[in-house]
């Protein structure tokens, strides 16, 4: 423990703490911009934490200088504040208008702003950037960008993919993509941690709100709206819940209130995809080919495989992500002679912890004959403005359930966190193929919040080793092994996010690795307080294999529910 | 007799100027005639204005501006124990002797105090022996059998403070680095020399380029580093081949490499190059840089002794603080001391440019005053113009009026003033210069060398352009120039590194001293039809066409005959109309004239 001392005042605070975090628990509250606790991301350049120090010749930045014994720390006199502001102001010119701005009630930079009284603006904007609006998944403003960085550090250092990175010098000086490419031309493998992390809207989805209000007021549609397991246990963060709290019952409500026709559960989807993944599996398994199978899921972790690692595309499964499942069998049986939708146009409304997910549902082999698996998607922050604009008070909302033909098991609920997916496939892997019934369903050695987890399990009188890897910086490493034809492994799964779809880059900010804990204790709650935890006894699954697909992996499962991939060139001409 | 030794520079600057030919043609006519004379390349001399320059030893015949058609007049003047008038140095002086043989004779050398620039000019850089033979490897040879942390405190009481511009006490640093506990340790030597017109480091690199190694050398024994680097930027094409050459050189004599000098001590250096960015001189990013990033600061702490190049303590100091270090092991801290003053001792490398007559690297004790500086060792300003001020530092110094010219050039006095040391330029300013464009000139310098990281000096200072440009365009307001204060301080008091913390220096004591000259742009009476009026034909024009003729933005128009005229838009205020006009038929604009007045 060191003593020092804030605006005069004695405390004793732990050693080698930042000043920062020294005076946070000490009751005081220094505005920053640049720094993120959550990633370590300090590169001390918004200049907006600086305080005093006694003895140090310039004003110091909070976030990066440790406290020492005997200091005397000083963060609100004149000298301070006017530093402030006036770095402050020097951000704000290109900020032109809030109201105008879609980050409007959400922006950090603009609490940051209220937090010192900035009042009017004082200078002019003299930047001016054009906006890349070529992905589908988020728009890339640089004229909001307030050069904090956080989105290089996002992009290299927890996803390891760089894609994004800083240009030119001094006051020329922007983030962009390598050649100055837009998004879809460059290396970006739309995961959208970067705008998760982004303190203003200078990297923002690709909003889809208005063209969903459209066919909601369309009595000429038929708009079904289907929720992924991790908005359920995130979408309450934006109303004032608890992290982590369950609200799928107010969530189905808003929706019916919103006015969908019809809701359903993506988790049902999940189960589909745990059906067909779960049997390509046994059958590589059985002729020793391909193998380790990589998950598919995950639309970013897929972008990064084309992009990056294109050899490895024969070892995807070909399986369609649950999302584009459920839409396709919307439109193609659940709904197919339903007499509510004659003369009406199916609609399908995605509602995703993702922004990758807005990418993927425009992919070529995620259509049948011009019509879309799903015709949009929107975040779970996007949830909560549509939310707002329809007036409703969330907090006070009644429960109410899923439609009845679309209802998933618990193993969908885990869909949502990384080793969620492999827990899922290997209840139903397993005592299909065994024909036994699991004593315990859960697998802790893939559970947590780690990035890499392992484990191995008793499969057709064969030990199967399996891995769990979140981030494809931390993939990378077990692809080579896979390439190199010395992997240990026979199944892999890897989302892109840090611990799976809860952490997504579509989740309320902010998402820090303690909130991410939270949400995932709720979805495995959500998955034991189920009857139902295992896809293939998922009654409904049950009735459309009998009914519809015949089997898994039959001719009619191949061409609905999966897909093909292919190698994407990077940096291709603009 | 002595044998006669022709000395030809082969520093950047003569070399630039054909020295490379006057020494092949030299040596060409020597070996032609078999005469006994020796034809020596060496480093930089320092006075590159006068390049190239031929020293023929013993007497020290000094010829300046020697073209390869003077070589054979060399010769034959050796031949005939004459000299080559014509190829003489002048003294800018109007009275007496003017004409100098030698170069003790020359005000430019005789006023300097050359102790760490001793072997500069005199010994071949390429040639290891030279620099044996004149002390070298002699510190080296006697620290290899003293405690480490003897040396260290030699050089603590020393008082040798970092030459980069910081001033850090030398001794300290290397304390910091022997004390951290590591597996791997490094020392790096920052020759990323990058103000304008300032090239003290690569007179040294050019022309004593072992005794910086001599020092690493011992800097690495001291602290326990086992690997050294030097940064330099890969346009010193030149500094750059005569380091490579001093290494293998240190390598073939075991001076580098396993067990140095049969000790238990191993130690090698390597070089880095770096694409030449201003930023990089700074220490953290030229870590950043040597590890192959961009070359952006990072916060301190943690300090490179802590923390440094690839995460390893690791020592930074400058060429100069190096190349002093043999020479205080050698000579002692007595000797040492007795240069320069009590808080700032030895002595100090500059760079004199501008208006001043002698241009060059020159080398005084610290503290020694700018007026000596300048009027004794520069020769005074070029023209007979007046003096106005001089910036220290470098593009983020300061300007510094008369009234401070009688300050000694210490740490300590210059920060005083509200301008650094910095690496060690001084550029003078006549009357001529206005002050607002100096500023200007060192804003856009700074602003397009900013790493763009910190808010304040990457946005701070372009608004501040903005301001001085307005200022400059006469809509600026006395609100303006007080903006312009009020930016400086807080981008001063906020910015991340060195380089924003004194980037607005040139403005603000351009402000503190000469304000009035930000003032005049205010005056809206200076101003015609929107355009700031600099100058004014007068009657007495008699139509020569002179002043017409060498402007260069074709601002003047008249027949001949008749009285010319300036269009006030066109013109940017150089004054060289002014200065050419036969008549003094052009007056200067009036507040620009009293305001000359006041400084007199």
């Amino acid at each position: 423990m060191v003593k020092i001392k804030i605006n005069g005042a004695d405390f004793e605070v732990e050693e080698n703490i930042t000043i920062l975090e020294a005076c946070k628990r000490c009751g005081f509250e220094i505005p920053t911009l640049c720094s993120l606790e959550n990633i370590g991301h300090k590169p001390t350049a918004c200049r907006i934490c600086v305080v005093e120090v006694k003895g140090a010749r310039t004003l110091l930045p909070s976030c990066s200088t440790p406290v020492a014994d005997g200091m005397e720390i000083v963060t609100n006199s004149k000298r301070v504040i006017d530093a402030r502001k006036l770095n402050y102001q020097l951000l704000m010119a290109s900020h032109v208008d809030c109201i105008s701005c879609k980050k409007n009630g959400d922006c950090e930079f603009r609490k940051v702003g209220e937090m010192l009284g900035i009042r009017k603006r004082e200078f002019e904007p003299i930047k001016e950037f054009k906006i890349d609006s070529s992905s589908n998944a988020y728009l890339r403003n640089n004229n909001k960008c307030i050069l904090c960085r956080r989105c290089v550090e996002v992009c290299e250092d927890i996803m390891g993919v760089s894609a994004i990175g800083l240009k030119g010098r001094g006051f020329d000086v922007k983030i962009s993509y390598p050649f100055d490419y837009d998004v879809v031309n460059s290396g970006c493998i739309e995961c959208g941690q970067c705008v998760l992390n982004c303190p203003t809207s200078a990297l923002f989805e690709n909003e889809e709100l208005e063209d969903v209000l459209k066919v909601l007021n369309d009595n000429s549609k038929f708009v079904v709206a289907q929720t992924a397991p991790a908005v359920r246990v995130a979408l309450g963060e934006i109303f004032g819940f608890e992290p982590g709290s369950l609200v799928t019952g107010k969530m189905i409500e808003a929706l019916r209130r919103i006015g969908f026709d019809m809701v359903i559960d993506t988790t049902l989807g999940a189960d589909f995809t745990i059906m067909e993944e779960g049997f390509e599996f046994l059958r590589r398994l059985d002729s020793n080919e391909r193998l380790p199978q990589f998950t598919s899921c995950c639309p970013g972790w897929v972008n990064f495989v084309e992009m990056y690692y294109p050899a490895l595309i024969p070892y995807l499964s070909t399986t369609k992500s649950p999302h584009q499942i459920l839409g396709r069998l919307i439109k193609n049986y659940f709904l197919k002679d339903d007499e509510r939708v004659k003369d009406k146009e199916v609609i399908v409304v995605s509602i995703m912890p993702c922004v990758a997910k807005k990418s993927e549902k425009e992919r070529d082999f995620l259509s049948i004959e011009g019509i879309k698996d799903v015709d949009f998607v929107l975040t779970t922050r996007e949830l909560g403005r549509l939310i707002n604009l329809s007036n409703i008070v969330f907090k006070d909302l009644p429960d109410s359930e899923f439609d009845e033909l679309g209802r998933g098991s618990g193993a969908g609920d885990i869909f949502g966190a990384s080793g969620g997916v492999m827990e899922a496939a290997l209840r139903t892997a397993y005592e299909i193929s065994s024909g036994n019934q699991l004593s315990m369903l859960e697998f802790n050695q893939i559970r947590g919040n780690k990035r890499v987890k392992e484990g191995s399990i008793f499969l057709k009188e064969r030990e199967i080793k399996y891995l769990v890897v979140s981030t494809p910086k931390e993939a990378k490493k077990y692809i080579e092994e896979v390439l190199n034809g010395n992997s240990p492994y026979q199944f892999i799964e890897v989302m892109a996010c840090p611990n799976g779809c809860i952490g997504g880059g579509g989740q309320p900010i902010p998402t820090t690795e303690s909130i991410v804990k939270k949400r995932m204790e709720g979805l495995y709650f959500s998955d034991k307080s189920k009857a139902i935890r295992k896809s293939h006894e998922n009654p409904i699954v049950k009735r459309v294999y009998e009914n519809f697909l015949k089997e898994p992996l039959s001719e009619i499962s191949e061409k609905l529910l999966h897909t093909k991939y292919s190698p994407r060139k990077l940096y291709k001409e603009k | 007799m002595e044998r006669t030794i022709i000395k030809v520079c082969g520093g950047s600057g003569c070399k630039s100027q054909h020295s490379k030919e006057i020494f092949v043609k030299l040596c060409q006519l020597v070996w032609k005639e078999s005469l006994p004379i020796k034809v020596n390349r060496t480093g930089c001399q320092g006075f590159c204005e006068m390049g190239p320059i031929v020293v023929v030893e013993p007497k020290g015949i000094f010829y300046s501006k020697v073209k390869v058609d003077d070589c054979e007049d060399i010769i034959n003047a050796i031949k005939n124990d004459s000299v080559v008038e014509r190829l003489l140095f002048v003294e800018h002086e109007v009275k007496g002797d003017f004409k100098r043989t030698t170069m003790k004779e020359i005000d430019f050398y005789k006023y300097q105090t050359r102790v760490l620039l001793k072997r500069c000019g005199i010994i071949d850089p390429y040639k290891i022996d030279d620099y044996i033979s004149f002390d070298g490897f002699k510190a080296l040879k006697k620290v290899l059998s003293v405690n480490s942390q003897n040396i260290i405190d030699v050089i603590k009481d020393s008082g040798l403070r970092g030459r980069g511009g910081a001033g850090f006490p030398t001794g300290l640093k290397w304390q910091f680095l022997k004390d951290a506990k590591s597996e791997e340790k490094f020392i790096i030597c920052n020759a990323d020399e990058g103000d304008p017109g300032s090239f003290m480091d690569r007179t040294i690199m050019e022309g004593d380029p072992f005794a910086i190694i001599e020092g690493m050398i011992i800097c690495a024994y001291a602290t326990g580093a086992k690997k050294g680097f030097i940064y330099c930027r890969a346009e010193y094409a030149e500094s750059l081949e005569v380091l490579e050459n001093a290494l293998s050189e240190c390598r073939k004599h075991n001076f580098l490499g396993i067990n140095i000098l049969g000790s238990d001590f191993s130690f090698d250096i390597e070089i880095k190059m770096g694409a030449g960015a201003f930023v990089c001189g700074e220490e953290t990013a030229l870590i950043r840089s040597i590890e192959g990033d961009r070359g952006t600061p990072a916060a301190k702490p943690p300090f490179p002794a802590q923390k440094g190049l690839w995460g390893r303590p690791t020592n930074i100091n400058n060429v100069k603080t190096y190349a002093y270090v043999p020479q205080i092991i050698t000579n002692g801290v007595k000797w040492f001391r007795s240069f320069g003053t009590e808080k700032s001792p030895g002595t100090a490398v500059l760079c004199l440019t501008g208006k001043v007559n002698n241009t060059g690297v020159i080398e005084v004790p610290m503290g020694t005053s700018l007026r000596d500086i300048v009027f004794k060792i520069g020769g005074g300003i070029k023209n007979d113009k007046k003096f106005k001020a001089v910036l220290t530092g470098g593009p983020s110094g300061g300007c510094l009026p008369k009234s401070c010219l009688d300050l000694g050039v210490d740490y300590e006095s210059i920060t005083q003033a509200g301008s650094i040391m910095g690496s060690g330029g001084v550029l003078v300013i006549d009357e001529d210069d206005s002050m607002v464009d100096i500023a200007d000139f060192f804003l856009d310098f700074t602003i397009s060398e900013s790493c763009g990281k910190c808010t304040p000096c990457r946005e701070g200072l372009k608004r501040m352009k903005l301001l001085i440009e307005k200022i400059k365009s006469g809509s600026g307001s006395e609100k303006d120039i007080n903006e312009l204060v009020r930016l400086g301080n807080i981008i001063k008091d906020s910015a991340s590194c060195g380089l924003g913390q004194t980037a607005p220096n040139p403005v603000l004591t351009a402000i503190r001293y000469f304000r009035s000259e930000f003032e005049e742009f205010i005056n809206k009476s200076n101003f015609e039809n929107g355009s700031f009026k600099f100058y004014k034909i007068t009657d007495k024009c008699v139509g020569c066409g002179l002043c017409k003729k060498n402007c260069p933005v074709g601002a003047i128009s008249g027949d001949i005959g008749q009285v010319h005229i300036i269009n006030d838009e066109k013109c940017i205020g150089c004054g060289k109309c002014y200065s050419v006009c036969p008549k003094s038929a052009i007056i200067k604009n009036k507040l620009m004239d009293k305001n000359g007045k006041d400084k007199d």
